[in-house]
């Protein structure tokens, strides 16, 4: 059984690093290629691992689960940058067609922007591993997913079976909902007449449900919180008339067969449980800091505790020194400030200092929110975070749109940073990996993602050569409706909102009711309840519900068949649903855009 | 009985402040029903433009409806204007709601202190399981020096997971309770890091490292003795 008298157990080694950061470049660039095509992002993480099944246990022979996991690390960490850059950055591009007082986006502080979001969101979230992984135990069901597919050299046969059964159930689903054979979701509440604003529809995705699998009890507060918004409140609002359609609406509407109903449903998650969800996760994010004090402190203190035993050589170093953290810290904030000071000619030093401040608190407490609620249900509220981050901007810069989307982009970039990084963490934890590597290997190549996202939306943007724009609605391609058209419609929606905040239409009064709706749920003793309730308000309830009855299956399966069950067999067989839809995903996307570069199917 | 009623407190509270919280102020209200009406005459115009799908009456319907439709006039009142109008409308009823969650939260604490007071279910159940854990490790790292079946070994990692730790994980929020967050973060790490290292045990096993396997079995060892100490530690200090 024992290779390993004359080998070393490998983890943060040389190849794994060079494959992660190989692997991380190709899939950074090409998702946003993909996110400009077809405006979603993907993860990268379970690509990177099956690539390190190939390469460094296929070809170069090395046995090692951690060092794979590293090579994950690696690759997710790069490639992250490319959601955070593809939602935001591509709208100051188009904003500068329809102002050319914008001229072209200022490429350098556009860069250190980036790079220190990455490396902020990293620093930052560290500190927080014990609170969120080993005292809060949240699950981050992705984390898992990639943690069983990392151990499935050691698995038994069944479990390798039921990983690979999930994984094909995944890819049916996939295929059959994105073809049309399946609907997206299943509408129960229509088969007997339920209005809109009183929804039972559950979204058909298996990675969805595979989260509610893996959450079991600990998500049923997400799935209550969407019971609460469009079971309690969503109806009180539609029958006390507290929002109505006028009637000229509701004829005209049903002339075109948009049924009343379905329009106030709408109005009544636009404009008010999806803000009032934004500023619940906002609240009891501040609450949910301030209430883990003393674990992050005492967590913080073991740390440093730890650096100093390694430095006397009496245990080995589990996590990086807090130095390299404050360090880190302060780089990142150097750079931020450079980025806000050079993003405008209209900002002076001391303007910047203060951009620079406020834009690294808001950087890192949208970081602890969608890590959280990332860990707790694997979905990240990243739009409506980014969103008000540029909204801040733009109140601090005084309307200044270049350089409010260039901090935006810091924002983003850090925010996918953080629930990355964690994610990662949970994984490690999970194969017993050493978190000092992962955090290490994620730092020194932190720099990357950004620098290959950004210069990749600079070439396509400059691809024409002719000074016409190369993406968006406004290019040739597009208005020529050629293959090559990349329509960038994360990018469009943030312009139009970017127009619509300048103009001053922030939903204020949602924001702060949610915050402190969310401060007081916080005092409930029941972890992270606030972020989770505040985050299915902000979610459309078909995606609540359907995690709901996968937390449910889950409590009823360990109730029957017990603890052990569920671990040996419903937790692979989730990560499978998770992993198959995320792989199945990717290749069709992939394929779609083959075909439309050569002209097929549009 | 005390955290019940405190969480049907927090219930009732938080449907009347979501339910408050989302409503609009009135000049709000108007702009958003104004937009809703511009949005339907934008689409309105575009579906008399290219009519194929609409039959004849529900095109003279429709032709009628948006002659008729008034001008949408009601614009987004400013961020101030939009809290006061807010509040005139439901802030008296959203106070009242956060008040009820806020006594309701605070006896429910309450109630959830007395519980792990009465209890000390998961105080005994920490120090019975390090001690456990401990006993269990040892014998596998017998077993790993004498070369046992790998496959067997890692089977025993999963069940000491699933039977002894996951339990205690459970027991975490009865923990914090009775020592406090700081406290259990100091012994709950260490347990925790424990755990890591028999992860780590389970990978080396099945990549083939025995002496990597051997190493992580003694290292959670000694963090489990040193948990162990801690929460002795947090016991005999004052309460």
């Amino acid at each position: 059984m024992n290779r390993a008298q004359t080998e070393t157990y490998q983890e943060l080694s040389v190849p794994a690093v060079l494959l992660g950061a190989v692997t991380g470049v190709l899939l950074t660039a090409s998702f946003v290629y993909v996110g400009l095509k077809l405006g979603f992002g993907l993860s990268g993480s379970t690509v990177a691992a099956i690539v390190g099944f190939s390469v460094l246990r296929g070809a170069l022979k090395r046995r090692s689960i951690v060092e794979n996991n590293i090579n994950q690390t690696v690759a997710s960490g790069i490639n992250t940058a490319s959601a955070g850059v593809t939602f935001t950055l591509p709208a100051l591009f188009l904003l500068s067609v329809a102002h050319p007082e914008l001229e072209s986006p200022p490429l350098f502080p556009l860069l250190f922007a980036s790079v220190a979001g990455s490396l902020m969101g990293i620093v930052l979230i560290i500190p927080l591993r014990k609170q969120m992984i080993e005292f809060e135990r949240l699950k981050f069901p992705s984390g898992i997913a990639v943690g069983t597919l990392l151990r499935s050299p050691g698995e038994g046969a069944a479990q390798a079976k039921l990983l690979a059964v999930g994984a094909g159930l995944g890819f049916l689903l996939t295929i059959g909902t994105e073809q049309g054979f399946l609907p997206g979701e299943w509408n129960l509440g229509a088969w007997f007449g339920a209005p809109a604003w009183l929804p039972v529809a559950l979204y058909v995705s298996t990675a969805n449900f595979g989260a509610g699998l893996l959450s079991g009890k600990g998500g049923l507060p997400f799935a209550a919180g969407g019971v609460l918004a469009w079971w309690v409140v969503a109806p009180i609002i539609a029958t006390v008339g507290a929002i109505t359609v006028p009637p000229a609406v509701e004829v005209a509407g049903s002339a075109m067969g948009l049924a009343g109903d379905a329009m106030l449903s709408d109005v009544i998650y636009g404009a008010m449980l999806r803000p009032l969800g934004i500023g619940m996760l906002i609240g009891g994010a501040i609450a949910g800091v301030v209430a883990a004090f003393p674990a992050v402190k005492a967590a913080v203190s073991s740390l440093s505790a730890a650096a100093a035993l390694a430095k006397s050589g009496e245990m080995t170093a589990e996590e990086v020194d807090p130095k390299l953290l404050a360090y880190g810290a302060g780089g990142a904030f150097v750079l931020l400030y450079i980025a806000s000071y050079f993003a405008s000619d209209l900002i002076g030093p001391m303007h910047a200092l203060l951009i620079a401040v406020v834009g690294a608190i808001w950087l890192a407490l949208a970081g602890v929110i969608v890590a959280q609620a990332t860990g707790a249900t694997d979905i990240s509220p990243l739009s409506g975070l980014s969103l008000i981050a540029v909204t801040l901007m733009i109140f601090l810069t005084g309307g200044d749109i270049t350089a409010s989307i260039i901090l935006g982009v810091a924002v983003c970039v850090a925010i996918n940073q953080c629930a990355d990084m964690m994610s990662d963490l949970k994984t490690g934890h999970l194969v017993g990996a050493r978190p000092k590597d992962q955090q290490l290997a994620q730092l020194l190549l932190c720099w990357l993602g950004p620098l290959v996202a950004v210069g990749v939306v600079y070439l396509l943007w400059n691809m024409p050569g002719d000074g016409t724009p190369g993406f968006g609605p406004a290019s040739i391609a597009c208005q020529q409706q050629l293959p090559s058209c990349l329509a960038a419609p994360q990018g469009d929606a943030l312009a139009a909102t970017v127009e619509a905040l300048v103009s001053q239409d922030a939903a204020v009064d949602k924001y702060f009711a949610g915050a402190v709706l969310g401060g007081a749920l916080s005092l409930v003793p029941i972890g992270g309840l606030a972020v989770l309730v505040g985050l299915a308000m902000y979610l459309p309830f078909s995606i609540t519900l359907a995690y709901g009855v996968g937390c449910l299956v889950s409590m009823r399966i360990e109730k029957v068949k017990g603890r052990a069950f569920v671990g040996k067999k419903l937790v692979p067989l989730a990560a499978g649903l998770i992993v198959g839809e995320a792989l199945t995903m990717l290749i069709m996307t992939l394929f779609k855009v083959a075909l439309q570069m050569g002209g097929g199917a549009s | 009985m005390m955290r019940s009623v405190g969480f049907a407190l927090v219930l009732a509270g938080l449907c009347l402040s979501a339910g408050f919280g989302a409503r609009l102020g009135e000049q709000d209200r108007l702009a958003v029903e104004s937009g809703l009406q511009a949005q339907t005459l934008d689409a309105a115009q575009v579906a008399l433009q290219t009519p194929e799908g609409l039959g004849e009456l529900q095109k003279a319907e429709l032709e009628r409806v948006v002659d008729a439709m008034p001008p949408a006039q009601v614009d987004t009142p400013i961020a101030s204007q939009r809290m006061s109008d807010w509040i005139d409308v439901a802030g008296p009823m959203f106070s009242l709601g956060i008040l009820l969650m806020i006594a309701g939260a605070l006896l429910a604490r309450r109630g959830a202190g007395r519980a792990s007071g009465e209890q000390a279910h998961g105080a005994l159940g920490f120090v019975q399981t390090c001690t456990r854990l401990r006993e269990e490790i040892d014998a596998m790292v017998q077993a790993v020096g004498e070369g046992g079946d790998a496959t067997a070994l890692r089977a025993q990692l999963d069940t000491i997971q699933a039977e002894l730790i996951d339990p205690l994980v459970e027991e975490r929020a009865s923990l914090i309770e009775r020592h406090g967050l700081g406290t259990f973060a100091e012994y709950f790490g260490t347990f925790s890091g424990a755990e890591r290292q028999l992860h780590r045990a389970w990978s080396a096993l099945a990549d083939g490292y025995a002496d990597v396997a051997l190493e992580s079995l003694r290292s959670g060892e000694v963090l489990l003795r040193k948990a162990g100490d801690a929460f002795e530690r947090a016991e005999a200090a004052p309460r």
